[in-house]
Protein backbone atom coordinates (compact mmCIF):
# COMPACT_ATOMS: atom_id res chain seq x y z
CA UNK A 1 0.00 0.00 0.00
CA UNK A 2 1.45 3.48 -0.78
CA UNK A 3 1.71 5.89 1.98
CA UNK A 4 0.09 9.27 1.97
CA UNK A 5 2.34 12.07 1.60
CA UNK A 6 2.01 12.89 4.85
CA UNK A 7 3.32 9.90 6.14
CA UNK A 8 6.28 9.71 3.92
CA UNK A 9 6.72 13.47 5.32
CA UNK A 10 6.63 12.58 8.84
CA UNK A 11 9.08 9.84 8.41
CA UNK A 12 11.87 11.62 7.15
CA UNK A 13 11.22 14.46 9.63
CA UNK A 14 11.79 11.65 11.98
CA UNK A 15 14.77 10.51 10.77
CA UNK A 16 16.45 13.73 10.17
CA UNK A 17 14.78 15.81 14.03
CA UNK A 18 12.88 12.88 15.55
CA UNK A 19 9.50 12.40 16.74
CA UNK A 20 8.83 15.82 17.94
CA UNK A 21 8.88 17.22 14.47
CA UNK A 22 7.04 14.22 13.00
CA UNK A 23 3.98 15.08 14.75
CA UNK A 24 3.99 18.79 13.27
CA UNK A 25 3.11 17.42 9.99
CA UNK A 26 -0.12 16.21 11.44
CA UNK A 27 -0.91 19.58 11.70
CA UNK A 28 -0.02 20.09 7.93
CA UNK A 29 -2.20 19.79 4.75
CA UNK A 30 -1.52 16.60 2.70
CA UNK A 31 -1.28 19.50 -0.36
CA UNK A 32 1.37 21.35 1.44
CA UNK A 33 3.24 19.21 3.93
CA UNK A 34 6.08 18.28 1.34
CA UNK A 35 7.19 22.40 0.85
CA UNK A 36 6.66 23.08 4.60
CA UNK A 37 8.49 20.40 5.64
CA UNK A 38 11.19 20.84 2.56
CA UNK A 39 11.87 24.40 3.99
CA UNK A 40 12.40 23.48 7.82
CA UNK A 41 15.08 20.57 6.37
CA UNK A 42 16.45 23.15 3.98
CA UNK A 43 16.86 26.07 6.77
CA UNK A 44 18.53 23.35 8.95
CA UNK A 45 20.74 20.94 7.09
CA UNK A 46 20.75 22.36 3.89
CA UNK A 47 19.74 21.62 0.68
CA UNK A 48 21.56 18.17 -0.19
CA UNK A 49 19.50 16.86 2.47
CA UNK A 50 15.92 18.60 1.85
CA UNK A 51 16.39 16.88 -1.81
CA UNK A 52 14.95 13.70 -0.22
CA UNK A 53 11.46 15.36 -0.25
CA UNK A 54 11.64 15.43 -3.96
CA UNK A 55 10.90 11.72 -3.79
CA UNK A 56 7.57 11.74 -2.02
CA UNK A 57 4.62 12.06 -4.58
CA UNK B 1 23.66 25.28 4.40
CA UNK B 2 22.34 28.49 5.78
CA UNK B 3 23.05 30.45 8.34
CA UNK B 4 20.95 30.24 11.41
CA UNK B 5 20.27 32.79 13.96
CA UNK B 6 20.58 31.95 17.46
CA UNK B 7 19.30 34.76 20.34
CA UNK B 8 20.65 33.75 23.94
CA UNK B 9 18.40 35.86 26.31
CA UNK B 10 18.28 35.64 30.11
CA UNK B 11 15.55 35.82 33.73
CA UNK B 12 16.32 35.27 37.22
CA UNK B 13 19.61 33.91 36.94
CA UNK B 14 23.42 33.63 38.11
CA UNK B 15 25.08 33.55 34.50
CA UNK B 16 26.78 30.30 35.78
CA UNK B 17 25.10 28.52 32.44
CA UNK B 18 26.71 30.92 30.26
CA UNK B 19 29.74 30.57 31.76
CA UNK B 20 29.30 26.71 31.65
CA UNK B 21 28.88 27.13 27.80
CA UNK B 22 32.12 29.84 27.40
CA UNK B 23 34.14 27.73 29.02
CA UNK B 24 33.17 24.82 26.35
CA UNK B 25 36.21 22.76 24.82
CA UNK B 26 36.99 21.27 21.75
CA UNK B 27 35.40 23.13 19.89
CA UNK B 28 34.83 25.92 22.03
CA UNK B 29 31.74 28.27 21.96
CA UNK B 30 32.93 30.56 19.31
CA UNK B 31 34.24 27.77 17.06
CA UNK B 32 30.92 25.83 17.19
CA UNK B 33 29.51 28.49 16.21
CA UNK B 34 31.33 29.44 13.20
CA UNK B 35 31.76 25.78 11.93
CA UNK B 36 28.16 25.22 12.14
CA UNK B 37 26.94 28.50 10.30
CA UNK B 38 25.24 29.83 13.46
CA UNK B 39 24.72 33.53 13.75
CA UNK B 40 24.76 34.38 17.27
CA UNK B 41 22.68 37.85 17.50
CA UNK B 42 22.57 38.60 20.83
CA UNK B 43 23.93 37.23 24.00
CA UNK B 44 24.09 39.07 27.51
CA UNK B 45 27.48 38.61 27.89
CA UNK B 46 29.40 38.09 24.71
CA UNK B 47 27.59 41.38 22.04
CA UNK B 48 28.46 43.87 22.03
CA UNK B 49 25.03 45.48 21.30
CA UNK B 50 23.64 47.67 24.06
CA UNK B 51 20.54 50.19 24.52
CA UNK B 52 18.89 51.15 21.49
CA UNK B 53 20.79 48.64 19.11
CA UNK B 54 20.06 46.00 20.93
CA UNK B 55 16.29 47.58 21.15
CA UNK B 56 16.16 47.84 17.65
CA UNK B 57 17.76 44.47 16.85
CA UNK B 58 14.75 42.85 19.38
CA UNK B 59 12.27 44.53 17.37
CA UNK B 60 13.48 43.37 13.80
CA UNK B 61 13.38 39.91 15.32
CA UNK B 62 9.67 40.42 16.51
CA UNK B 63 8.61 41.98 13.15
CA UNK B 64 9.70 39.26 11.14
CA UNK B 65 12.89 41.48 9.65
CA UNK B 66 15.30 39.11 10.95
CA UNK B 67 14.35 35.66 11.21
CA UNK B 68 14.69 33.60 15.24
CA UNK B 69 15.63 30.34 14.68
CA UNK B 70 17.04 29.09 17.70
CA UNK B 71 15.92 30.71 20.88
CA UNK B 72 18.40 29.70 24.25
CA UNK B 73 16.73 31.07 27.41
CA UNK B 74 18.82 31.15 30.46
CA UNK B 75 17.41 31.66 33.96
CA UNK B 76 13.66 31.23 35.33
CA UNK B 77 11.10 33.35 34.08
CA UNK B 78 9.45 35.95 36.97
CA UNK B 79 5.55 35.85 36.41
CA UNK B 80 5.00 38.59 38.74
CA UNK B 81 4.60 41.91 37.83
CA UNK B 82 7.58 44.42 38.33
CA UNK B 83 9.92 41.27 38.86
CA UNK B 84 12.74 42.00 36.01
CA UNK B 85 12.63 43.67 32.26
CA UNK B 86 14.80 43.47 29.31
CA UNK B 87 15.38 46.72 28.04
CA UNK B 88 11.87 47.62 29.29
CA UNK B 89 9.92 44.67 28.50
CA UNK B 90 9.02 42.65 31.12
CA UNK B 91 10.73 39.46 30.69
CA UNK B 92 7.74 36.97 30.36
CA UNK B 93 6.75 38.91 27.56
CA UNK B 94 9.55 39.21 26.01
CA UNK B 95 9.96 34.88 26.55
CA UNK B 96 6.49 34.36 25.43
CA UNK B 97 7.28 37.03 22.02
CA UNK B 98 10.67 35.25 20.92
CA UNK B 99 9.58 31.31 21.64
CA UNK B 100 6.66 32.04 19.48
CA UNK B 101 8.99 32.66 16.60
CA UNK B 102 11.45 30.60 17.13
CA UNK B 103 12.13 27.38 15.25
CA UNK B 104 13.45 25.57 18.33
CA UNK B 105 13.10 26.82 21.87
CA UNK B 106 15.70 25.68 24.51
CA UNK B 107 15.68 26.36 28.32
CA UNK B 108 19.60 26.22 29.26
CA UNK B 109 20.05 25.68 33.32
CA UNK B 110 17.54 24.14 35.77
CA UNK B 111 16.45 27.62 36.24
CA UNK B 112 15.29 28.13 32.51
CA UNK B 113 13.63 24.37 32.59
CA UNK B 114 11.82 24.01 36.12
CA UNK B 115 11.92 27.10 37.83
CA UNK B 116 15.38 26.08 39.93
CA UNK B 117 16.48 28.12 42.72
CA UNK B 118 14.56 31.27 41.89
CA UNK B 119 11.14 29.02 42.11
CA UNK B 120 12.25 27.81 45.83
CA UNK B 121 9.88 28.89 48.28
CA UNK B 122 9.00 32.18 49.39
CA UNK B 123 9.09 32.56 45.38
CA UNK B 124 8.21 35.81 45.80
CA UNK B 125 8.69 36.34 41.83
CA UNK B 126 6.07 33.79 41.16
CA UNK B 127 9.43 31.87 38.92
CA UNK B 128 9.22 29.11 37.01
CA UNK B 129 10.57 27.47 33.87
CA UNK B 130 9.40 27.93 30.50
CA UNK B 131 7.41 24.94 29.84
CA UNK B 132 7.45 23.46 33.38
CA UNK B 133 7.86 24.09 37.05
CA UNK B 134 9.39 21.59 39.36
CA UNK B 135 7.62 18.48 37.93
CA UNK B 136 4.86 20.01 36.91
CA UNK B 137 4.61 20.51 33.05
CA UNK B 138 3.38 24.07 32.46
CA UNK B 139 5.20 26.84 33.15
CA UNK B 140 4.71 29.78 31.57
CA UNK B 141 4.68 29.13 28.01
CA UNK B 142 2.27 26.20 28.75
CA UNK B 143 1.43 22.66 28.03
CA UNK B 144 0.77 22.71 24.41
CA UNK B 145 3.58 24.88 23.43
CA UNK B 146 5.50 23.21 20.84
CA UNK B 147 8.13 25.67 18.60
CA UNK B 148 8.55 25.94 14.42
CA UNK B 149 9.91 22.53 14.20
CA UNK B 150 7.75 20.95 16.45
CA UNK B 151 9.25 20.53 19.43
CA UNK B 152 8.55 21.48 23.20
CA UNK B 153 10.93 23.78 25.32
CA UNK B 154 13.93 21.71 24.90
CA UNK B 155 15.46 21.47 28.49
CA UNK B 156 19.09 21.07 29.52
CA UNK B 157 19.25 21.21 32.95
CA UNK B 158 22.15 21.10 35.44
CA UNK B 159 23.54 24.00 37.81
CA UNK B 160 25.13 24.95 35.50
CA UNK B 161 24.43 23.07 32.36
CA UNK B 162 27.52 20.90 30.88
CA UNK B 163 28.60 22.46 27.87
CA UNK B 164 28.30 19.32 25.61
CA UNK B 165 24.70 18.82 26.45
CA UNK B 166 24.03 22.11 25.06
CA UNK B 167 26.05 22.37 21.84
CA UNK B 168 26.21 18.38 20.85
CA UNK B 169 21.93 19.41 21.08
CA UNK B 170 22.32 22.16 18.80
CA UNK B 171 24.88 20.03 16.62
CA UNK B 172 22.37 17.45 15.95
CA UNK B 173 20.05 19.76 14.36
CA UNK B 174 23.09 20.87 12.56
CA UNK B 175 23.29 17.19 11.64
CA UNK B 176 20.27 15.86 11.08
CA UNK B 177 20.69 13.53 14.17
CA UNK B 178 16.94 12.84 15.64
CA UNK B 179 16.65 14.77 19.24
CA UNK B 180 14.86 12.05 21.44
CA UNK B 181 13.44 13.74 24.97
CA UNK B 182 12.39 11.99 27.69
CA UNK B 183 9.21 12.81 30.18
CA UNK B 184 10.93 16.29 31.21
CA UNK B 185 11.84 16.99 27.71
CA UNK B 186 15.25 16.58 28.34
CA UNK B 187 17.06 15.08 25.79
CA UNK B 188 18.34 11.51 26.73
CA UNK B 189 21.22 11.58 24.85
CA UNK B 190 22.36 12.90 27.96
CA UNK B 191 19.97 12.61 30.46
CA UNK B 192 18.64 8.76 30.19
CA UNK B 193 21.74 7.84 32.60
CA UNK B 194 21.78 8.17 36.46
CA UNK B 195 24.50 10.31 38.04
CA UNK B 196 25.33 7.01 40.13
CA UNK B 197 26.93 5.63 36.38
CA UNK B 198 30.33 5.65 36.42
CA UNK B 199 30.50 6.96 39.26
CA UNK B 200 34.21 5.86 40.87
CA UNK B 201 32.38 4.62 43.84
CA UNK B 202 30.44 2.14 42.58
CA UNK B 203 31.86 -0.20 44.11
CA UNK B 204 31.71 0.84 47.61
CA UNK B 205 27.66 1.46 47.06
CA UNK B 206 27.24 -2.07 46.21
CA UNK B 207 29.09 -3.35 49.34
CA UNK B 208 27.80 -0.71 51.57
CA UNK B 209 30.67 1.14 52.65
CA UNK B 210 29.73 4.70 53.28
CA UNK B 211 31.92 7.38 53.04
CA UNK B 212 30.98 9.60 56.54
CA UNK B 213 32.72 12.84 55.80
CA UNK B 214 33.71 14.34 51.75
CA UNK B 215 36.71 13.23 49.90
CA UNK B 216 36.60 10.16 52.18
CA UNK B 217 37.55 6.82 50.37
CA UNK B 218 32.84 5.13 50.48
CA UNK B 219 30.04 5.45 48.65
CA UNK B 220 28.27 9.31 49.52
CA UNK B 221 25.08 8.54 49.79
CA UNK B 222 24.50 7.01 53.00
CA UNK B 223 25.85 9.42 55.19
CA UNK B 224 26.08 12.41 52.86
CA UNK B 225 22.99 12.33 50.91
CA UNK B 226 24.49 11.75 47.76
CA UNK B 227 21.71 12.49 44.61
CA UNK B 228 23.76 10.68 41.96
CA UNK B 229 21.33 7.38 41.75
CA UNK B 230 18.09 9.64 41.59
CA UNK B 231 19.05 11.80 39.37
CA UNK B 232 19.56 11.50 35.57
CA UNK B 233 22.58 13.10 33.82
CA UNK B 234 25.45 11.44 32.37
CA UNK B 235 27.86 13.23 34.78
CA UNK B 236 30.39 10.45 35.56
CA UNK B 237 30.37 9.12 31.85
CA UNK B 238 30.98 12.63 30.05
CA UNK B 239 33.08 14.10 32.66
CA UNK B 240 33.12 17.78 33.52
CA UNK B 241 36.49 19.69 31.66
CA UNK B 242 36.87 16.04 30.46
CA UNK B 243 38.72 15.05 33.85
CA UNK B 244 35.80 14.94 36.88
CA UNK B 245 32.81 15.49 38.08
CA UNK B 246 30.98 16.31 41.24
CA UNK B 247 31.18 12.89 43.10
CA UNK B 248 35.31 12.09 41.48
CA UNK B 249 36.21 15.90 42.94
CA UNK B 250 35.00 14.38 46.76
CA UNK B 251 31.18 15.61 47.06
CA UNK B 252 27.76 14.20 46.76
CA UNK B 253 25.64 15.05 43.92
CA UNK B 254 22.95 17.16 44.78
CA UNK B 255 20.83 16.23 42.52
CA UNK B 256 21.10 19.57 40.45
CA UNK B 257 19.56 18.56 36.63
CA UNK B 258 16.59 16.85 38.70
CA UNK B 259 13.09 18.78 38.32
CA UNK B 260 12.64 19.47 41.89
CA UNK B 261 16.29 20.77 42.19
CA UNK B 262 16.82 22.55 45.05
CA UNK B 263 13.34 21.45 47.13
CA UNK B 264 13.32 17.98 46.13
CA UNK B 265 17.23 18.10 47.41
CA UNK B 266 17.69 19.81 50.84
CA UNK B 267 18.73 18.82 53.24
CA UNK B 268 21.29 17.94 50.97
CA UNK B 269 23.39 15.75 53.46
CA UNK B 270 20.48 13.18 53.96
CA UNK B 271 18.95 10.97 51.32
CA UNK B 272 15.55 12.75 50.28
CA UNK B 273 14.19 10.37 47.31
CA UNK B 274 13.31 6.83 47.44
CA UNK B 275 15.44 4.47 45.40
CA UNK B 276 14.37 3.63 41.84
CA UNK B 277 13.37 0.45 41.16
CA UNK B 278 15.49 -0.12 37.94
CA UNK B 279 18.41 1.02 40.18
CA UNK B 280 17.65 -1.25 42.83
CA UNK B 281 17.65 -4.33 40.11
CA UNK B 282 21.35 -3.16 38.74
CA UNK B 283 22.89 -2.67 42.14
CA UNK B 284 21.30 -5.92 43.37
CA UNK B 285 22.79 -7.97 39.61
CA UNK B 286 26.14 -6.08 40.61
CA UNK B 287 26.30 -7.64 44.13
CA UNK B 288 25.44 -10.98 43.18
CA UNK B 289 27.98 -10.84 40.15
CA UNK B 290 30.37 -9.00 42.50
CA UNK B 291 30.39 -10.61 45.24
CA UNK B 292 27.94 -13.65 45.62
CA UNK B 293 25.12 -11.55 47.76
CA UNK B 294 21.98 -11.09 47.53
Amino acid sequence: MRLSKKEQCKALMTKFFGPASAALVDSMGEDDCVDKCKTKVTAFLGAEKAKEFDSVR
Amino acid sequence: MEELNLIWMQGQTCDGDSMSVIDAELPDFITFLARNKINLLYHPTLSPQFGPEAQKLFEDCLSGKVRVDIFVFEGSVPTKDGYGDFLGTDVKTVVKNFASKAMITVAVGTCAAFGGIPAAPPNESGSMGLQFKCYKKGGWLGEEYVSGLGFPVINIPGCPTHPDWVINTLQSFRLGRPVILDEYNRPKDYFEEKVHRGCKHCEFHERGLWAKNYTEIGCYAAELGCKGRTTNADCNIRLWNGVSSCTRSGAPCIGCCDPGFPMSMTPFSEETLSLPEDVKVIVNAKKKVLYGGE
